[in-house]
């Protein structure tokens, strides 16, 4: 449950991010796919510590999409820096999170429970990490003025000689 | 028993370089972007301080034209002016009283003639100033005008055609638009050794269309954005100083056929002169 929630935001932020069509539709029909995969493993599998293959599948995929997300950023060169772009911290926030927990999530069923322990507190740091970024990127996004944008173009009519 | 702990340590192991590795990474990827995007907003900027560089260019040929055509009505008013009105005031001195008659008359006379020159030359200047055709009949008149004392003087034929052009544009913009028409055509007597030069113009949608065709040398757009940007061919920036002010684009360009340059002035079309 929680990891469907929690891949259900962190792709609603990405999504809201994008500007690209495609990769916004592509973002959607993953979420209905990965929601309706996790009903399906909910169900069919027995959990032992943490569900970890959803965890996993969840961890690759948001990577992509915010791999996704910084390929169109790169391609609409921007006159700020960066780090101004509360997006920036989003993605930054959730791609460290996802680092941090990554391996731990996809072996904690196959360690030590006294190991298991103590990695557990680990991934509290990154999910401390996570929210400062998200509180800059909120800071930096209540800072941010509303643009617009607009922009036509017209053929040359009929010039010739006579 | 000790299997599962060499395999518990193992798993512990991959845990720690795994996650170590995937920090790195991450690490990597957004030092990568910052730095990268740095990168872009240097590039950009420096950009940017070309086209203010180009824009001073502008600015400053702007300023030389208007100081020579300052300098040359100077020198008109002082160099022609001056010196007919000084010997007119000279056959109507203080002597002439003490003259006799038929002196008085011809040097009232000589005095009347001289002022008539005088008042054809400042009409001249303010001719060149500003063409009454312009002023009293509108742009398509001035430009058929200005073609037809071209085509005059037989050598080189030229001919001009207005396609639509019955709501006339405002006063500051004809001047405009003339006075690039003029520094185009005089660019092209001067240099490119044409034949024949055709002017055309037309509107569509909001926008007001001119172009002019020679057969003569021409210059493409790369040649006109280098010359732009260099401190040679003052008239080219005068005439792109002139465009900004009306916000109006030119294009230069060889035609298809390879056998004449074509220069195209595109400028939004605004209300109707009243």
């Amino acid at each position: 449950m929680f990891t469907t929630l929690e891949f259900c935001f962190f792709a609603y932020i990405l999504w809201i991010q994008i500007q690209n069509e495609k990769v916004k539709r592509l973002i959607l029909l993953f979420s209905i796919f990965f929601v309706c995969f996790q009903i399906l493993y909910f169900f069919t599998t027995k959990i032992k510590r943490l569900d970890s293959i959803p965890i996993g599948i969840e961890s690759i995929t948001l990577f992509i999409f915010i791999l996704l997300l910084f390929y169109e950023q790169f391609k609409t060169a921007k006159d700020s820096s960066i780090v101004n772009s509360p997006w920036f911290w989003f993605s930054t926030g959730i791609m460290l999170y996802l680092a941090g927990s990554f391996f731990f999530n996809i072996l904690v069923n196959n360690i030590d429970k006294k190991i298991g322990m103590e990695y557990w507190h680990v991934t509290y740091l990154f999910d401390t990490i996570k929210n400062i970024f998200f509180s800059v990127g909120l800071i930096f996004a209540a800072r941010q003025p509303n643009k617009s944008t607009g922009g036509q173009t017209s053929s040359v009519p009929y010039l010739d000689m006579i | 028993m000790f299997f599962l702990q060499a395999t518990s340590s193992k798993v512990s192991t991959v845990l720690f370089l795994g996650t170590l590795g995937m920090l790195v990474l991450t690490i990597s990827l957004v030092i990568f972007i910052i730095f990268h995007q740095r990168r872009v907003i240097r590039f950009q900027n420096k950009l940017q301080q070309m086209e203010q560089d180009q824009q001073k260019i502008l600015l400053n040929a702007s300023i030389k034209l208007q100081e020579e055509e300052r300098q040359r009505l100077a020198a008109d008013l002082h160099d022609d002016a001056g010196p007919l009105l000084a010997t007119a005031r000279l056959y109507l001195n203080e002597n002439l009283v003490n003259q006799d008659k038929s002196t008085q008359l011809q040097s009232i006379f000589q005095a009347r003639q001289i002022i008539d020159d005088t008042i054809q030359l400042i009409r001249n200047i303010s001719h060149s100033l500003m063409p009454p055709t312009l002023k009293n009949f509108g742009l398509e008149s001035a430009v058929n005008d200005l073609f037809q004392k071209i085509s005059g003087s037989g050598s080189i034929n030229a001919s001009s055609r207005f396609h639509e052009y019955k709501d006339r544009l405002k006063a500051e913009k004809e001047l405009v638009i003339f006075r690039i028409v003029q520094e185009l055509i005089n660019n092209i007597l001067k240099h490119s050794s044409a034949s024949f030069i055709h002017l055309t113009q037309n509107v569509h949608g909001d926008k007001f269309y001119l172009r002019i065709h020679h057969d003569g040398r021409g210059i493409v757009q790369a040649d006109f954005d280098k010359l732009n940007r260099s401190t040679v061919g003052l008239g080219l920036k005068n005439i792109s100083s002139r465009l900004r002010v009306v916000q109006g684009n030119i294009n230069f360009e060889k035609d298809i056929s390879q056998t004449y340059y074509k220069v195209t002035i595109e400028l939004p079309k605004d209300e109707p002169y009243e």
